[in-house]
């Protein structure tokens, strides 16, 4: 790995390292409802959108009542962004004139944005008005955003509080989280991409003559303002179809590098958020440093694996490591600004949370190299995982660790005080079996599925499997990235990925808000020589272990149909 | 009649939605009044006619 991979791998760990216990303690602030320097500005505006809306914001809700106001508010959300596809040729701000969308690209779209997964069936910029792109898809990545970090709220209050009903006020959480948190940090940033270059213009496409003579189309829009939300929100749909790699959206090595940070930074602050809301920040630091310890696991293991190339490639005499006379590297698939240590890091970060963006193609990565984003959202996308969703995953895992050890002691598990139980039990295994469930049995639906065989996959072999798994398990745990390598844009494949898209997203939800349920009635049991501490280096590294077991047992299979037969067959 | 299948399918899908939260609902059981504390904010109810929680 080259000095310049090093030095963007140290400098985005110290920024993320100072920042983001600052912004996890605003952050606690905000959910917390304390008393805030900048309530002078926020509250007008959220006391404007309660009465507009008829919501008492000192009404709060239990846990079912608040999981049905996330269903409520998804439908409706879906609802209008369908419509709108499906009429944005009569509809205003459409310099491109882009045709109304099909029904079954338009379900796919909508689901997509309403579940925070961001998948692209369609290539934004030769598909979508500027209206949908922006009052569409963008409205929807900052709501689906706030509604996935609303929920982590809700459980974090049922671990946090014992003894009573009520999980808070989803209308609230929502308002709070997108006022307070997205809206203004997403203005900022959208400011400081337009200076690295980010485009943000009303155009549509711009005609020029090239210098051999040829005309060439330069699409225009509304793309840095879009950008921020789809990086800070960890939604990762981007104007352009090829997303991150587009000169538009990422135009130099500073703004790859401030777009990495703002993939990470809440992710990551949400855990020091948790250790706030809980009163013990030794809780936080443990769950951060298990985040830390995997992505960084993973990020380390694209980065080397892209860095060292193809080793068929070494023997025909292909120089892949960098050097004076190659400073790309392996450049296979890459942007040459971002090189093969850019682009490793990146996919590992975008996979790691649900981001999904991409600033490379990973379809042309090296077969291990290409595993990496692959097993990275099997996990469950905890490292950090997505704004909110992360946190949620990764305290369910830690119930299940709890558990695990409770039994290998012979005593009953507790986490933060509170028993789990045969009911807390129930729903962790709900949680954890849903996602492979709905994967792997989609996987398997659609290879007998013959417009799969004869339109969607172009490469044979483990290859085309492994873009078959990937487009599959991106859509089931929301992540959004695409391997490439497959036409999406069938009925089948945007039907089926839809399905995954929603069952991987409110199948999660429900349950975790039934989780926060069943602990928010609990009394706290004070400590005892039996407790299990859940702040220390052993419960890390517990947890860790089930992580990796609980992904490694379900999905070592398919994976061994896919990139690992194909990584061997080198 | 595309349109009408896709309404149909999200709607269908948020119905096993609302019967899957009612199903976490089973699982973790009735309130155990020992539990409680009953110094608490008000509480928003589940019920048919109030399925979103909004007040008013």
């Amino acid at each position: 790995m080259t000095a310049a991979g090093w030095a963007q791998l140290i400098a985005l760990i110290v920024l993320i390292g100072v920042t983001a216990p600052l912004l996890g303690r605003y952050i606690a602030n905000v959910y917390g409802g304390g008393p805030s320097r900048l309530e002078r500005v926020f509250g007008p505006v959220e006391r404007l959108v309660y009465r507009a809306c008829r919501v008492d914001p000192e009404r709060e809700q239990r846990w079912n009542v608040y999981a049905l106001s996330v269903l409520a508010f998804s439908v409706v959300g879906f609802l209008l962004l369908y419509l709108m596809q499906r009429v944005q040729s009569g509809l205003p701000f459409n310099p491109t004139n882009m045709a109304n969308v099909a029904p079954a690209l338009s379900l796919n779209t909508a689901v997509s944005f309403v579940t925070n997964t961001n998948w692209q069936s369609y290539a934004g910029e030769t598909t979508l008005s500027h209206l949908t792109q922006m009052t569409g898809l963008t409205v929807q990545q900052f709501v689906s955003a706030a509604a996935g970090m609303a929920v982590m709220a809700a459980l974090i209050r049922g671990l946090a509080r014992a003894g009573q009903r009520t999980v808070g006020n989803f209308w609230v959480d929502l308002v709070r989280t997108t006022i307070r948190i997205l809206l203004p940090i997403s203005f900022v940033f959208a400011i400081v991409l337009v200076a690295t270059g980010v485009i943000q213009n009303t155009h549509g496409f711009t005609e020029v003559h090239t210098v051999s003579g040829a005309t060439q189309q330069i699409p225009g829009g509304p793309n840095a303002s879009m950008e921020s939300i789809k990086q800070l929100g960890t939604n990762g749909g981007d104007f352009f179809n090829v997303n991150s790699a587009h000169p538009f959206s990422n135009p130099t090595k500073l703004s790859d590098f401030l777009e990495l940070y703002a993939i990470l930074i809440i992710p990551f602050a949400l855990a020091f958020t948790f250790g706030r809301m809980v009163k013990d920040k030794r809780q936080g630091y443990a769950v951060f440093t298990v985040m830390f310890m995997l992505w960084l696991t993973f990020s380390l293991s694209a980065m080397f694996l892209e860095a060292g190339g193809n080793p068929k490639l070494d023997t025909r005499g292909v120089a892949q490591t960098v050097s004076a006379s190659s400073p790309g590297g392996n450049a296979e698939g890459k942007e040459v600004r971002f090189g093969p240590t850019g682009s490793g890091l990146w996919a590992a970060s975008t996979t790691g949370t649900s981001n999904g963006s991409v600033n490379s193609m990973h379809d042309s990565y090296t077969p291990a190299g290409g595993m990496v984003p692959l097993v990275h959202m099997k996990l469950g996308e905890v490292s950090p995982g997505g704004v909110g969703v992360g946190l949620n995953g990764l305290l369910i895992l830690a119930i299940l660790a709890v558990f695990i050890a409770g039994l290998m002691v012979g005593r009953t598990p507790e986490y933060l005080g509170k028993k789990i139980q045969a009911a807390e039990v129930k729903l962790v295994a709900i949680y954890i079996l849903v996602m492979p469930a709905v994967v792997l049995t989609l996987i398997a639906i659609s290879t007998f599925v013959r417009s799969v065989s004869d339109i969607s996959l172009l490469n044979p072999g483990a290859h085309g499997f492994t873009e078959f798994i990937y487009a599959f398990t991106s859509a089931g745990n929301n992540n959004g990235s695409a391997f490439a390598g497959i036409t999406a844009n069938t009925a089948w494949m945007n039907t089926a990925l839809a399905v995954a898209m929603l069952v991987g997203r409110f199948f999660l939800i429900i349950p975790t808000l039934a989780l926060a349920g069943a602990l928010v009635r609990k009394r706290r049991v004070p400590p005892s020589a039996g407790t299990f501490p859940t702040h220390t280096p052993l419960f890390v590294v517990l947890v860790i272990g089930v992580v990796a077991i609980v992904a490694a047992l379900t999905f070592l299979p398919v994976l061994a149909l896919g990139p690992i037969v194909e990584q061997l067959k080198i | 009649m595309a349109d009408v299948w896709v309404l149909l399918l999200v709607v269908g899908f948020f119905a096993v939605c609302v019967a899957l939260a009612r199903g976490c609902d089973r699982i973790i059981g009735g309130d155990d009044a020992s539990e409680l504390d009953e110094s608490q904010p008000p509480v928003a109810q589940a019920s048919e006619r109030e399925p979103t929680g909004v007040a008013g």
